[in-house]
């Protein structure tokens, strides 16, 4: 394995002990280590950013030119987003709850058959605008990720209230009322972001018609009218709670899911000589 | 207790050897506290003292280099309070060295406590501790033992399920409440009825900051009570189902024959609050509020039992970790004992 492979799976262990070491706490009883989860959860993202800045030195751009990459990505965005957010909105288990969605699906990407197969460098089309459009796609990815880290931590916290569980566990989770006021934080940012994604990807389309890969562009599109429709109904007061906690789940589980087309499209680019090759957005919304 | 060399000493009345009754009359004020600091300072037999004064205990930690001061402390008791000097020597207990470490650790860490694992009592210790060395009263040796005594207790608390999980009714309640609020203190509160346990929560709620508390009782007199403990606003007792939008918390407990709030009535009143979640809590026998009330999204409906049962299994957890905590507390202070220089 390579020493940025090397890096990236140092990363991913690093993520791996820090929830390791909660369970360990919360199976005892006794509350998180919130300084030491937040030791090994930095260690983590610094691993995983070394491994990406050599892989992105190499492409010479950012590092999302396949599917092992474009996963490390997203689980490394999952990361500094809770290392940004997570110490503003100091909600108990959402550091462990991060670290372990960005374990698995740092894991996924090393056990993924075919994930880090090689793609030319000029994969992204060597545009910068449509490099920016796929980082703050993926970036956006990580979002959705925390958001849906943050609805299970809400169900969990309701259904243990609800079903008059006393387990002591569901103490260290964070309250009903401040899991709501982060979440719809949460929403409101990746509206943004994914909004400034659609839209760069848009500008670079409408001169490169020829490029789009339709299906593509409809569940792309599909996806940001969906998050904006939440975002919308929970500031309508019309979804909010359990309701919107699963819906954030489902986007997750959605927005992941479109993924993999995206790799039945990268397969067919393969064949196509670097000049021509499709563009990077035609794969990762 | 017949050798003069120096030697720690704790000796002092607690729930578990005196009677109420004697611990009544040996309650000290904040002013006897300071006499008799005063006293421990100009007695030659002591070289340290502290004087640990609660609700449960008199305790006094000391270095002396007199076989005689338990006698000494007696003497100052019956000056200060007219205690009697047998009655206090035939009701008091007393550590020495090792011993007196141990006890301070235990008591550090609420072990030797009424409610097993409580921690109110650390902070009584360290008013105690702070006020001991603000009459220079205290010395190396007893400055060791506080801070290695909050040390203890510090462990205790966080690596061990000691102190897991409230109590007592009220407390479990306010648990409850922070899972679902955060922070309390802004909640707005209803109390309906004056029963005691609905008392009982509410000073609870009130303790931990809140101040919006609305009091609604059939009897007037004992809302008015209540209120001016608890600092709360009397409302008129027809009025409260009003008051249903507008509340986070609502404390049940009157003695009305069948329910006074329905599934129905909250039904209706959810429309109104949004996505507010609303706790209630149900302390009347027979209950006040429809249990399928708790159904609906964002109602977290609690009643006597569910609390009572809250509470119990807590306890049980703390009493099964009583043993490990004692040794492990034992240990530490053989260790801390070890590196005690008189």
């Amino acid at each position: 394995m390579n020493p940025e492979n090397w890096l990236l799976l140092a990363g991913t262990m690093a993520y791996v002990a820090a929830l390791l070491l909660t369970l360990f706490r919360l199976g005892n009883s006794r509350e998180p280590l919130h300084g030491s989860n937040l030791i090994l959860i930095l260690i983590g993202w610094f691993s995983q950013s070394a491994g990406l800045w050599i892989l992105g030195m190499e492409a010479g751009s950012c590092p999302i030119r396949n599917t092992f990459q474009v996963l490390q990505f997203i689980s490394w965005s999952i990361v500094i987003l809770y290392l940004f957010t997570g110490q503003v909105f100091r909600l108990s288990l959402f550091g462990t709850g991060s670290a372990s969605l960005a374990a698995i699906i740092g894991f996924s990407a090393f056990v993924i058959p075919g994930a880090n197969r090689f793609q030319p460098t000029s994969y992204l089309g060597g545009d910068p605008r449509i490099e920016a459009h796929a980082a703050l796609a993926l970036f956006s990815y990580g979002i959705f990720g925390l958001l849906a880290v943050l609805s299970i931590l809400y169900l969990l916290q309701d259904k243990s209230l609800k079903s008059k569980s006393h387990a002591s566990v569901f103490r260290f989770l964070p309250s009903i009322v401040d899991m709501d006021v982060v979440l719809l934080r949460l929403l409101v940012m990746a509206c943004v972001v994914y909004t400034i994604s659609v839209g760069i990807g848009a500008l670079y389309f409408v001169s490169h018609l020829n490029e789009v890969s339709i299906p593509k562009i409809v569940l792309t599109l599909a996806l940001w009218i969906a998050y904006w429709v939440a975002l919308i109904l929970r500031v309508m007061n019309k979804l909010y709670g359990t309701r919107l906690a699963w819906m954030c789940i489902i986007l997750l589980g959605a927005a992941l899911i479109i993924l993999w087309p995206v790799e039945a499209s990268r397969d067919h680019s393969h064949l196509v000589p670097a000049a021509s090759t499709p563009s990077f957005f035609q794969h990762v919304d | 207790m017949s050798t003069d060399s120096p030697r720690l000493v704790t000796i002092g009345c607690n729930h578990h050897k005196t009677p109420l009754e004697i611990r009544e009359r040996l309650a000290l004020s904040s002013e006897n506290v300071e006499h008799l600091h005063d006293f421990l300072k100009e007695h030659a037999a002591f070289k340290e003292a502290a004087v640990l004064n609660t609700c449960n205990r008199i305790e006094i930690y000391a270095v002396s280099e007199n076989g005689a001061y338990a006698e000494h402390i007696a003497e100052m008791l019956a000056k200060i309070e007219g205690f009697p000097v047998n009655e206090f020597l035939e009701h008091s207990y007393v550590h020495e060295d090792m011993e007196a470490v141990y006890h301070g650790f235990k008591v550090a860490s609420g072990l030797d406590s009424q409610m097993v694992g409580e921690t109110q009592i650390l902070g009584q210790m360290k008013t105690s501790y702070a006020a001991a060395t603000g009459t220079k009263v205290i010395g190396p040796v007893l400055h060791r033992m506080f801070q290695k005594s909050f040390q203890a207790a510090k462990w205790a608390r966080t690596e061990t399920k000691i102190g897991t999980g409230q109590v007592s009714l009220g407390n479990v309640a306010v648990e409850l409440a922070t899972r679902i609020f955060g922070k309390i203190n802004t909640s707005r509160t209803l109390v309906v009825g004056s029963g005691d346990a609905g008392r009982d929560v509410a000073k609870a709620f009130h303790s931990r900051g809140v101040t919006a508390i609305s009091i609604a009782s059939r009897t007037h007199a004992n809302a008015e009570k209540l209120a001016d403990e608890i600092e709360g606003l009397v409302i008129p007792f027809n009025t409260w189902e009003e008051s249903l939008p507008y509340i986070d918390v609502g404390i049940f407990a009157t003695s009305a024959p069948t329910h006074i709030l329905s599934e129905q009535t909250i039904s209706r009143i959810l429309a109104g609050r949004k996505r507010k979640p609303l706790f209630l809590i149900d302390l009347a026998l027979p209950r006040d509020i429809e249990g399928s009330a708790g159904d609906f999204p964002n109602v977290f409906l609690y009643n006597l039992d569910d609390l009572s049962e809250i509470a119990n299994e807590n306890l049980r957890n703390r009493q099964k970790e009583v043993d490990h905590c004692l040794k492990e507390l034992e240990r530490k202070a053989e260790y801390t004992w070890k590196g005690i220089r008189l």
